[in-house]
């Protein structure tokens, strides 16, 4: 929120200079976004009198004649769409000849045959103001003719401040000066209140009847299943006679300095008093207020068409909050409305949408004199949700859904008024006020719950103090507090509300600093034990040599099909970008995007440890990605990045993690189709299949632009576990046979090797092969495969024992139908 | 042959000898079974007994001069036997080794390893959680109705079944509380997600650490304290933290920190690093719903504790000098892979 230091120092007289205000808004929650220095208008602007406008014929020029003061009689040729037709006495404000502005020197030039003496600024081009809507246009009578701007249109510096969602009340002069009031205890001005109502005190005597929709919807998705009020409060006050033009120059200035845009004086005077008191108003063409009456109602039926007043068409519907005249409607409630829909002419009589924007109907012209001012005090969760089902976000409704204070109506009403009759309107005297606003309830709390949950030592007579300062009605009775919170606090409703506004005001940089001290309840033992094996994981993989990477969990659906990935069933409804559709199914896709990064030719073996989204739900994942030599030559030569140097990796993890890895040959259906056919196994880790293992297939290989072998493995995480015992080892020496199994190529070495484990029984030790033969003498379609068996036992192991074993394997091996290699 | 020419013959031989194999042949010719003195030896009998022990010290000598000749050549051979062997093997150390991959992380965990060490030390359990929620674990029970207009400081990524992708790691507040009992100490590291276009300080997905802690008597200057022991860990003795009033809606009061940095490359400042505050009574409400909706207990009514959240993208960025978010997730080898060894 932007607002001009000297409008807060209005308020607060004694308000610290602009450049101290950081660090005491910030220590309020307020922290500045930025503070800005905006210089007055240059030396050389002066205002003029409009004397006559007039067309230039045959152009889109209008030729402006002037009374520029002690400069004599000027005239200029003016392109702006607001110098057409400018009432006599309207001022403007004028560069004069010899003016260096934005680097260009303005002089006297022929224009169409009008001498063009200077020329007539917009805001914009004056360093003003960010909007350029035409000239700037000033009342008759703003100061003498020639009068240098900037002795009236004086230098400021602009406050940003930065306002979480629920300070709603600080969404203004007032509430801003309100808060360092209280924190700095400083005098608060008021704004001035407007004419006070001849009926001040009575409702519903003012020259407008409202009426208020009954209380009572409840909306479908609102878990709280709580009645929305809709509107509870509404003040409508009249006020005729209005010369609509320019509004005043300070007015115009607040309201660009704050940045919004100038527009007339009905519509300033609105925005003004939004940005003084932070209530938003509705003005509306008296003319369009048929038969005087304003009927708060909910949209009599779907799709209804609203067209608002910068031409934009809406479908509000029976949840939406309109405003609408008093045009024969017979209805005021959503039952009715539809019980009747058939007779009821839609979207003639609507004024606006409740809280977010007018109507073209009730539309502020040109030639508008007579106003229907409306404040009032919406329901912020119904305009919430029509404001953004419409996607329309107004000043109004930004306020509105936050909480604007619900007794400010009336007070709005009469600050509008007041502003208008200054600018010569007439203002009648009667208010109409209906409705009753609910306002924020009684809080108890004690000073002791406060410290507890605070830490800090404030005394309860302290905080009864903050809390007065702050507006709340206060009563302390020994320890206990019971607050009224002010009316435009309805964030405050409990009584940890009251311990934030204690700190705050009491200041947090006097927060001390303590650790806790707590035993951790049973059930949260062994909390920790997933994330020890995450990172032990981790930095083993590191430890191999493999380079962590982080990739994006975004895919598409032509990701996962170039990927042979399974296609993305978690779709993103707002994708940002046609590459980020969906949440991938696998984490390979991303490492072979990952492993593009490098050079080419250049080693990759990097690791990931992330989440996928497949249809079986959102899983943890490792993956490891090698791609080119595993040591590439030098003066030596290479060691050959090979699916044994891969899978060698995967071995040294399992043996540095503790764990059993066995890799079981895949083969047709029960392949990954993104692996190569005929290098792809299954991996097993502690006895449990965990994923796969594999080389890329080239196909998909082309898809990533990955020439070369490219050797991948994937598993779910966490990795089982085993039981874990120690075991003394035995001293006895092994003792060891050599076998060679001749077999069908098809038959795997993993399959002959559990066979002799299955087979052998606890005296084998391990199985190590050391030949792989294929070729004569061994038929076609076999080899042979010659193993070294190593046995132990408690004892020596003697022939008579190790004997019968071999016995049995050897029956094993041709009961499968091999055969025995001979030495 | 006298003695001494006998002598001085071996000995001139022995010097003489080139190698080991040479020496050996010299020793057997004077000095073996049957060489030269012990030959002379041998002769010792026929002599009168009277001559005969002069005559034998008269031999030994030799014999003994012979001996220790034989075994400082020796020596002084296999030494150079050896010395030859070594520079035979000499290699040229400077060329290159085999060039193995050396590995490392990626700097995002790297940050977060510094962090989750500091909660560790302290008695923290470092848990994480699912990246797809459902509105009510990520909003409603964080007190974040869907009316709220705290909704609009969360862009979110909607997924076509109505779930989202979690805008912060706070769910994992009220699933961890759900699945636990207080007293309880746990900080949640895991990616985010935010609907926001792309540059260099802002990603659709990034990362947090978000901390939990919940017992009785808990206070905010347990919190204060704690965001103080962290910075400490994280920027050294001389880190000071700062705290000023904000909103979060899952806690009351809020508030924002930040850590006074002394910058060993630069300007020391003060870094805004996160948000955190004492968890909402209605988020403790939220949790003891869903646990009786379960069939457990409520055990949350009463308690207090407090939350906090930030970043470990700005973490890394401010403290390695990163200079743009999108750095972490491109896993350019020569980017990532610098972040290895002590970082300072």
């Amino acid at each position: 929120m932007k607002l001009p230091y000297t409008w807060l120092k209005e308020l607060l007289p004694d308000l610290p200079a602009a450049a101290e205000l950081e660090p005491i808004l910030a220590q309020l929650g307020l922290p500045l976004e930025g503070i800005e220095d905006v210089p007055a208008p240059i030396e050389g602007v002066v205002l003029a009198a409009v004397t006559e406008a007039a067309p230039i014929e045959g152009t889109q020029l209008t030729r402006l004649a002037l009374d520029v003061g002690p400069h004599g009689a000027r005239t200029i040729a003016s392109g702006a769409p607001n110098a057409v037709g400018l009432r006599a006495g309207t001022m403007v404000a004028l560069v004069t000849p010899g003016t260096t502005l934005g680097g260009m020197e303005y002089g006297v030039r022929m224009l169409q045959g009008v001498e063009s003496w200077g020329m007539a600024a917009s805001a914009k081009e004056l360093n003003l103001g960010e909007a350029a809507a035409g000239l700037m246009l000033f009342p008759a009578g703003t100061a003498a003719p020639g009068t240098p701007m900037h002795t009236v249109w004086a230098a400021d510096s602009v406050l940003d401040v930065e306002v979480t969602p629920n300070r709603a009340d600080v969404l203004s002069v007032l509430g801003l000066a309100r808060d360092l009031a209280a924190f700095l205890k400083l005098k608060l001005v008021m704004p001035d209140a407007g004419p006070q109502p001849a009926n001040s005190g009575s409702k519903g005597e003012g020259e407008i009847r409202v009426s208020l929709p009954p209380r009572g919807l409840i909306i479908e998705r609102d878990p709280s299943r709580k009645l929305r009020f809709g509107c509870d409060h509404f003040a409508a006050r009249t006020v005729s006679d209005i010369q609509n033009g320019p509004s005043p120059l300070w007015m115009q200035r607040r309201l660009t300095l704050a940045g919004m845009r100038p527009i007339d004086l009905i519509v300033d005077a609105s925005n003004y008093v939004m940005l003084e008191l932070g209530q938003p108003t509705a003005l509306y063409d008296r003319r369009d207020v048929t038969d005087d009456q304003i009927i708060v109602s909910f949209g009599l039926r779907q799709g209804e068409t609203v067209r608002d007043l910068m031409g934009g068409e809406h479908q509000a519907g029976p949840e939406d909050l309109l405003i609408l005249d008093g045009r024969p409607v017979p209805v005021s409630t959503v039952a009715e409305a539809f019980a009747t829909a058939g007779e009821v002419k839609v979207g003639q009589g609507v004024l606006g949408i409740a809280g977010i924007m007018g109507g073209e109907h009730g539309r502020v012209r040109a030639d508008t004199t007579d106003v229907v001012i409306e404040s009032a005090h919406f329901d912020p969760v119904l305009l919430r949700r029509t404001s953004t089902r419409l996607g329309l976000n107004t000043d109004a409704v930004y306020r509105y859904e936050r909480g604007v204070d619900p007794l400010l109506a009336p007070r709005g009403a009469n600050r509008v008024a007041g502003l208008l009759a200054a600018a010569g309107g007439t203002v009648h005297p009667g208010l109409t006020l209906v409705g009753t606003p609910e306002v924020p309830g009684v809080i108890q709390a004690t000073g002791s719950q406060i410290r507890a949950l605070l830490g800090m030592d404030i005394p309860t007579s302290e905080m009864e103090e903050i809390l007065t300062r702050l507006g709340c009605t206060v009563s302390a009775e020994g320890d206990a507090l019971t607050v009224t919170p002010p009316s435009w606090r309805i964030d405050m409703a409990i009584w940890q509300d009251l311990a934030e506004e204690v700190a705050r005001l009491h200041g947090f940089i006097h927060l001390p600093e303590t650790l806790p001290t707590l035993r951790v309840h049973a059930s949260n033992i062994g909390a920790e034990k997933e994330g020890l094996a995450r990172a032990g994981l981790r930095r083993a993989l590191a430890g191999l040599g493999a380079q962590e990477v982080v990739t994006y969990t975004f895919t598409s659906d032509e990701e996962a099909a170039k990927a042979r990935a399974e296609v993305p069933g978690v779709r993103l409804r707002n994708p940002l970008t046609a590459d980020r559709t969906a949440m991938r199914t696998a984490l390979y896709p991303s490492l072979l995007k990952a492993a593009g990064a490098h050079a080419k030719g250049e080693r990759v073996l990097i690791f990931e440890i992330g989440r996928i989204f497949p249809a079986s739900g959102e899983a943890e994942r490792v993956g490891l990605l090698m791609r080119g030599d595993l040591a590439p030559k030098t003066h030596q030569p290479q060691i050959a990045g090979s699916f044994g140097a891969f899978k060698g990796l995967l071995e040294s993890l399992a043996a540095s993690l503790g764990a059993g890895v066995e890799v079981r040959q895949l083969r047709g259906d029960a392949v990954p189709t993104a692996l190569h056919p005929g290098i792809a196994g299954e991996l097993v880790w502690n006895g449990q299949s965990v994923g796969w293992i594999g080389a890329l297939h080239p196909a998909v290989a082309a898809e990533f632009g990955l020439k070369g072998e490219t050797f991948l493995l994937e598993a779910a995480l966490p990795l089982p576990g085993r039981a874990w015992a120690f075991r003394d080892p035995s001293r006895a020496p092994a003792a060891w046979r050599d076998l060679a199994v001749i077999a069908p190529t098809a038959v795997s070495y993993g399959e002959m090797a559990a066979l002799l484990k299955a087979e052998a029984g606890a005296l084998l030790e391990t199985v190590e092969p050391f030949d792989v033969y294929v070729g004569a003498p061994i038929p076609e379609g076999e080899r042979s495969v010659a193993v070294r068996l190593v046995f132990r036992g408690e004892k020596t192991l003697t022939d008579a024992e190790v004997d019968p074993v071999m016995e049995r394997l050897i029956g094993a091996i041709r009961a499968q139908g091999w055969g025995i290699r001979d030495k | 042959m006298t003695d001494q020419s006998l002598q001085d013959q071996a000995l001139q031989a022995i010097a003489a000898a080139p190698d080991l194999d040479a020496l050996q042949a010299v020793k057997t010719r004077y000095v073996g079974k049957s060489g030269l003195v012990t030959k002379e030896l041998g002769t010792l009998g026929k002599l009168p007994p009277e001559e005969r022990k002069a005559r034998g010290a008269e031999i030994n000598a030799v014999r003994g001069a012979i001996e220790a000749a034989l075994t400082e050549r020796e020596a002084l051979l296999k030494q150079a036997a050896l010395d030859a062997k070594l520079a035979s093997e000499a290699i040229d150390v400077t060329l290159p080794g085999l060039p193995l991959p050396a590995g490392g992380l990626h700097p995002i965990n790297r940050v977060y390893d510094d962090l989750t060490a500091i909660y560790e030390r302290m008695g923290y359990a470092v848990i994480e959680g699912p990246e797809v929620e459902d509105e009510h674990h990520n909003f409603e029970a964080l007190n974040v109705p869907w009316y709220h207009p705290a909704r609009d400081l969360q862009d979110t990524f909607w997924l076509e079944d109505g779930r989202l992708l979690r805008t912060h790691t706070s769910p994992m507040q009220i699933r961890y509380m759900v699945n636990h009992e207080p007293a309880l100490k746990v900080v949640v590291r895991g990616k985010v997600y935010r609907y926001e276009a792309t540059d260099a300080t802002h990603e659709a997905m990034f990362h947090q650490l978000e901390g939990l802690v919940v017992g009785d008597g808990i206070s905010m200057t347990d919190l204060k304290g704690t965001i103080a022991e962290m910075a400490r860990g994280l920027y050294g003795p001389t880190a000071r933290v700062r705290f000023q009033p904000s909103y979060y809606p899952f806690v009351e009061p809020g508030a924002d920190f930040a850590v006074w940095w002394e910058n060993p490359r630069g300007e020391s400042k003060w870094l805004e690093l996160g948000g955190c505050g004492m968890i909402h009574p209605n988020v403790f409400k939220a949790v003891d719903d869903l646990r009786e909706a379960e069939g457990r207990e409520r055990v949350y009514e009463g308690k207090t504790g407090f939350a906090f959240g930030l970043g470990p993208e700005r973490i890394a960025m401010l403290k390695y000098g990163i200079p743009d978010i999108r750095y972490f997730y491109a896993n350019d080898p020569k980017v990532i892979g610098q972040f290895r060894g002590e970082l300072g």
